[in-house]
């Protein structure tokens, strides 16, 4: 299989990532399979991507693809007992399938956190945010409680929660939705990690209070450098947030390449529907696009293209195993047609 | 012909279908406090059109949607149907009424019995009504469910046995075996995956093609609304902010508010291609309805707001036919987005699709 060089990303954290940049996360070949009473079903197949220092990168998909398990595999934050992991996730040159859960804490919320969809379950009811964001940093530094809460208070006048010293010994039910998703983000970035995994961040919140949290996660990723797996089924999101986007299909990423170039001309023609879909790419009363039928279910995946049945573009190869072929600088697409198709996009 | 020219030709042509008139819908909680759910909200809908209602959580778009069904009851003001106000009538010619008024709810899932079989779900109505054999109400069922896309090997399966999509087009064809006047739908698209949205609200447009049906459609997705409805409604706690045709409305809003919500819309386009700076940020988010602000209910976030939106409550009216707002500076340029008299109108920002 081929790999990917290293792209740039094109936005204006990108001068910090010189183009030779070593990757920061360097997945190959994952497979996450869930163990059951008669065996195991495959979730994800041999995914492979890079993340860049201070990349932001998105990874699409609609539900059922393998998105969130993916994001949820590279903290390793599956259960142990039903789940089994194959391939690697480099960070730093160390694999973090092969760490100990002691390593493993060391990792998590230092180097790489996370940032769940629904704020209220991911935080503590019983604790005070600042309880919380304190707690985060004692966790990973050796500092004193008066110096963590300091440093707490801080982060949550960086993330604009207005009277952060009162705010400190509220409970998460006295914030709103988008507030309290600001003190996931300043919960995500306290320990100052090289890697945030935000798994649709802004899926639970109005569109206004979305705005305002996109454009924060963007700034503070730009200030302090902090790369970005953006997990998201909201092209538009990906498209204001993303220099890279990785399309999931069936527990596959069929497609990988700058945003803006699978924007304008998508190589696989599941990300070709996606865009098409879009309403907002249609004109008003026209009937919209759709993707005609359904994913296969995971017992039932084919060997070849999963996309097959699906797919307008499909004949009788297309049934042989479809490995990753770069078709452009940076650009990977997993469908042998590509180079033959025009597929249209969000520009026409 | 201009949008106005038609909006107007529309206000002129039709009897309303559904009027809604200063309707009011207040909950009290349980500490003696009052939700204002919907409060003061006047339109009608009219036959054969798709009326989008747009707004963020906590605007009362639900509340309202299920009122439109007599779901709810109003606390003041009347929804009348065809001139009938439901209040006013006898249970016998409210059942009758019902079946003409339908409502699709959000979550396709939960609207399914999940012991019931799709057939035995989509008969249902049928036999609520008391309507035909059951072996016409079978064939009633099977008709509705090929319509709504989906074949006779589905009917003996359960909901868990289906998609999202397929669970969806059973809501839809449950309603349809009573060939309703007029259907509520209320984020009927909100679950579901994009690819298979489409699909979707494809047939809802031929469905009214078909039948002639009316649909009020409640969204908080701008693309969805602008790209179904023929006019839309702008809801903000509890209140219209803006009523107009679509075209309008989303190239050239009235409202603050409005003009806003459009730009929030994260756009799915090339960065060379996505307007420059062309977001309006809102500080904070929906006030709560249990003390909504004095005057303008929006003016706590609105980047235009004045000492006079404080005291005063906007009136609602109509700046170009057809069009109404609620705002006391705009003007039929558009919406006035600056404090300062510079303004900043939507009309001289970049137009948008």
């Amino acid at each position: 299989m081929e790999r990917r060089a290293p792209t740039p990303p094109a936005q204006a954290g990108a001068e910090r990532a010189a183009p030779a940049a070593q990757p920061l996360l360097t997945v190959r070949d994952l497979s996450i399979a869930f163990r059951h009473r008669d065996g195991e079903v495959a979730i994800t197949r041999d995914v492979s991507f890079d993340i860049l220092p201070g990349e932001r990168v998105g990874l699409v998909g609609e539900s059922g693809c393998g998105k969130t398990v993916t994001g949820l595999s590279l903290l390793r934050l599956l259960p142990k007992r039903s789940v089994r992991l194959r391939g690697q996730i480099l960070f730093d040159g160390q694999d973090l399938i092969r760490l100990s859960p002691r390593q493993l804490r060391a990792v998590r919320g230092r180097d790489i956190s996370m940032i769940f969809q629904e704020p209220m379950t991911a935080l503590d009811p019983v604790f005070t945010i600042g309880e919380q964001l304190s707690e985060t940093l004692r966790a990973h530094f050796d500092i004193s409680r008066k110096e963590a809460r300091e440093r707490a208070v801080e982060a949550l006048a960086e993330v604009g929660i207005p009277a952060p010293g009162r705010r400190y010994h509220d409970y998460p039910h006295q914030f709103s939705g988008g507030m309290r998703q600001r003190v996931m983000i300043a919960m995500a970035l306290i320990c100052r990690p090289r890697l945030v995994i935000a798994d649709e961040p802004t899926t639970a919140l109005d569109v206004t209070v979305q705005a305002q949290i996109i454009d924060l996660l963007c700034r503070l990723s730009e200030e302090t450098g902090t790369a970005l797996l953006f997990i998201t089924h909201d092209l538009g999101v990906v498209a204001e947030t993303c220099s890279r986007m990785l399309t999931m299909y069936a527990g596959e990423v069929v497609e990988d390449a700058p945003t803006d170039a699978v924007l304008r001309k998508p190589k696989h023609p599941y990300t070709s529907g996606l865009l098409r879909s879009l309403p907002s790419l249609s004109p008003r009363g026209a009937p919209l696009p759709s993707i005609p039928g359904r994913v296969p279910a995971p017992d039932q995946m084919p060997s070849g293209c999963r996309f097959y049945d699906r797919c307008a573009y499909a004949m009788a190869a297309c049934k042989g195993a479809q490995p990753m072929q770069a078709v452009a600088p940076g650009r990977l697409v997993r469908c042998w047609r590509a180079h033959q198709l025009d597929l249209p996009g969000a520009v026409n | 012909m201009s949008v106005q020219q038609i909006a107007a030709q529309v206000t002129a042509s039709a009897a309303p279908l559904v009027s809604v008139e200063d309707l009011r819908i207040h909950f009290a909680t349980r500490d003696r406090q009052t939700v204002k759910a919907v409060d003061g909200v006047s339109f009608a809908i009219l036959p054969g059109e798709t009326f989008g209602i747009i707004g963020e959580s906590g605007s009362g778009k639900t509340t309202l949607g299920r009122a439109l069904v007599g779901l709810v009851p109003p606390t003041a003001g009347r929804i009348r149907y065809g001139g009938e106000d439901l209040r006013s009538l006898p249970r016998r010619r409210l059942r009758q009424l019902r079946r003409d008024y339908q409502i699709i709810f959000q979550d396709p899932h939960a609207a399914l019995n999940p012991r019931m079989t799709i057939l035995q779900s989509v008969q249902e109505p049928l036999e609520i009504m008391r309507e035909g054999t059951p072996a016409s109400r079978r064939r009633a069922a099977l008709e509705a469910l090929e319509r709504a896309g989906l074949g006779p090997q589905l009917a003996e399966r359960y909901p868990h046995q289906l998609s999202g999509g397929q669970k969806q087009r059973v809501n839809i064809a449950r309603v349809l075996t009573l060939r309703p006047k007029f259907i509520v739908c209320d984020e009927v698209v909100a679950a579901l995956d994009v690819s298979i949205r489409g699909a979707i609200l494809n047939l809802f447009a031929e469905l009214q093609q078909e039948f002639g049906i009316t649909y009020a459609f409640i969204t908080h997705d701008i693309s969805v609304v602008s790209h179904i409805s023929d006019r839309v409604a702008v809801m903000y706690l509890g209140q219209l902010m803006e009523l107009g045709p679509t075209a309008a409305v989303t190239s050239r809003p009235l409202h603050p508010y409005t003009a806003a919500l459009l730009s929030a819309e994260p756009q799915p386009l090339p960065s060379d291609m996505r307007t420059e700076k062309r977001r309006i940020q809102l500080a904070g988010e929906i006030p709560s309805p249990l003390a909504p602000p004095s005057g303008c209910r929006f003016r706590t976030r609105c980047p235009a707001a004045r000492p006079q939106c404080a005291e005063q409550a906007p009136a609602w009216r109509e700046l170009t036919p057809g069009h109404w707002v609620a705002c006391h500076f705009a003007t039929p340029a558009g919406a006035v987005l600056e404090t300062d008299h510079a303004m900043t109108t939507t009309a001289n920002a970049e137009e948008r699709t």
